[in-house]
């Protein structure tokens, strides 16, 4: 297991760190008390109801908020105030629609190179070549020229991937980023997910409520309802009982996740 | 006689091109962020400027560049604030600008004949000095949008993302907000206060319906901008009407018939 408890990180600083984090919005908590460590080379979701905090989660990794109480930390070093922005990547919610506007493939995607290339130089026949990569690998090169627009779901879902990977980041974040996608589209969407993170070390943190579909790919799951209410592996998870705990109703996972193991409840009790 | 050989239309003429191909420039990323009331909001807080001028003896043009500016930065600082409410924003902001200018003329006692001028622009009295005026502003726009067009994309196509990549958003957002002001500037002086945000908008959308990238949708919408100026001051013109409404008249014109366009010839 992947997760450790806060203060004992090893030497290497985690990509990731939460210290103590509080946060409220209005008054109202949406974070409390969260410590965690993300270690490099994990893969791992992070999973909760509607209005958990997943996605204030990620945006206060990311520097996006800054908590009211305790320490996010990027590699070490405070989130707001963490400047190598290109070792994070970043998927975010409904990535995929980029609004109506006219924007080729290529465009959107180069957009993801400026963290790293500069912000006033020009690209360079270096940054073009990786992006060229990348697009290919991710199966969108004959697609560069067309607009982004004009794309299914799943195709959109892959730019918004590709925008995140030409960085060459070392983590990768991101938020719901399989919603709306078909069953095939779900499942190369978390294939290629466990391809990046086994063949190049990348470290995957992906905020979702859909156990089912991650349970088999992930390391590592940390339940969250405002608080860290659970961290270990999907089986332990799965069998625990600790999404009914989070959901606060019975939560049915079809077999095929579940490893083989039935866990069906009544028609009348089930929960997606 | 050939219109050519009257200084004030040739005058007209390059203010017009230089105008028709800077304000699609910031139209593009306006209409891309879907903020495209942004230059009307401004162009009617410039009726505060000039009427400040007016009422404290200070040169109009200046007072209504500052007031341009200014408003400029209030309304992206609300923005970042209250972004589910932008547009409501702009709309307080726009009738805000035009009730506080409308007070202030009528304390002043100056305006009087030039007000339809102001409404509507009168780039066939443009002289030499606004023509200097509007020629450094475009240098200092296309400059800053060629530097940072970079960010100014990767903003327009997505600005939470920009943020997270690190991109320096505020700063590049300050600098587009002081060069979409003084284009609302010129284009007051173009096609006036109430047709300034039309010459900004209108050249982006016939553009958006043309093209398959942003480049080639900024590219256009510079090309239709030049060409809806030129061809609505050889219409005023030859037909004897305001330049201003017939540059934005053809404009619309324009845009139905590129719709039609592309509904029947090119079917997407």
């Amino acid at each position: 297991m992947n997760i450790q408890a806060a203060g004992d990180a090893p030497s290497v600083k985690p990509p990731i760190s939460f210290q103590h984090v509080s946060l409220h919005f209005g008054g109202n908590p949406v974070l409390e008390d969260v410590s965690l460590d993300i270690n490099s080379g994990d893969f791992l979701a992070v999973l909760g109801p509607n209005g958990s905090g997943k996605t204030t989660l990620l945006k206060t990794a990311l520097g996006l908020i800054t908590p009211t109480k305790g320490k996010a930390m990027i590699f070490g070093v405070p989130a707001a105030r963490f400047r190598r922005r290109y070792r994070i990547g970043y998927v975010p919610q409904k990535a995929g629609v980029f609004g109506d506007f006219p924007a080729t493939v290529w465009e959107v995607v180069t957009t993801g190179r400026i963290s790293r290339s500069g912000f006033l130089r020009p690209f360079s026949s270096q940054d073009r070549q990786i992006i060229t990569d990348v697009l290919q690998r991710l199966g969108l090169e004959h697609l560069a020229a067309r607009t982004v627009r004009s794309l299914s779901g799943g195709q959109r879902q892959r730019v918004a991937i590709a925008r995140a990977l030409v960085a060459e980041p070392e983590v990768l974040l991101l938020d719901e980023a399989a919603e709306g996608l078909d069953a095939p589209g779900e499942d190369a969407f978390y294939n290629l997910l466990a391809e990046l993170n086994r063949d190049r070390g990348l470290t995957v943190v992906l905020v979702t409520h859909d156990i089912g579909a991650v349970s088999l790919r992930v390391r590592t799951v940390i339940c969250l309802n405002r608080r860290v209410v659970f961290s270990g592996s999907p089986q332990e998870c799965l069998e625990n009982g600790k999404l009914a705990a989070l959901y606060g109703m019975p939560v049915f996972v079809p077999s095929k996740w579940a490893g083989g193991r039935e866990m069906q409840k009544p028609e009348s009790e089930r929960a997606y | 006689m050939d219109i050519w050989h009257y200084g004030f239309f040739t005058r007209a003429m390059m203010a017009g091109v230089l105008c028709g191909a800077l304000c699609p420039v910031v139209g593009v990323f306006l209409v891309a962020r879907r903020f495209s009331f942004f230059a009307d909001a401004l162009a009617h807080v410039s009726l505060t400027g000039l009427a400040l001028g007016l009422v404290l003896g200070i040169a109009p043009g200046i007072t209504t560049v500052a007031a341009v500016v200014l408003a400029a930065f209030a309304v992206e600082w609300l923005r970042q604030r209250h972004r589910f409410y932008a547009d409501a924003l702009l709309a307080a902001v726009m009738a805000g600008g035009l009730a506080l200018g409308v007070v202030l003329v009528s304390k002043s006692r100056g305006f009087g004949a030039d007000l339809t001028g102001y409404l509507f622009g009168s780039l066939l009295t443009i002289g030499p000095t606004d023509l200097w005026f509007i020629g450094i502003i475009f240098v200092l726009a296309v400059v800053a949008v060629t530097l940072l067009y970079k960010g100014l994309l990767a903003i327009a196509l997505d600005e939470e993302y920009a943020r997270a990549a690190g991109l320096p958003v505020v700063a590049v957002n300050a600098v587009f907000m002081i060069v979409a002001a003084l284009t609302v500037a010129v284009a007051i002086r173009a096609v006036g206060v109430l047709l300034a945000g039309a010459l900004i908008v209108i050249p982006v959308l016939i553009a958006v319906r043309l093209t398959r990238s942003f480049r080639g949708a900024l590219l256009a919408a510079v090309g239709a901008g030049v060409i809806l100026v030129v061809g609505g001051l050889h219409l005023s013109y030859a037909l004897d009407l305001p330049s201003g409404p017939a540059v934005v008249l053809l404009g619309i014109v324009t845009l139905i018939g590129v719709t039609f366009y592309r509904r029947l010839v090119l079917r997407y």
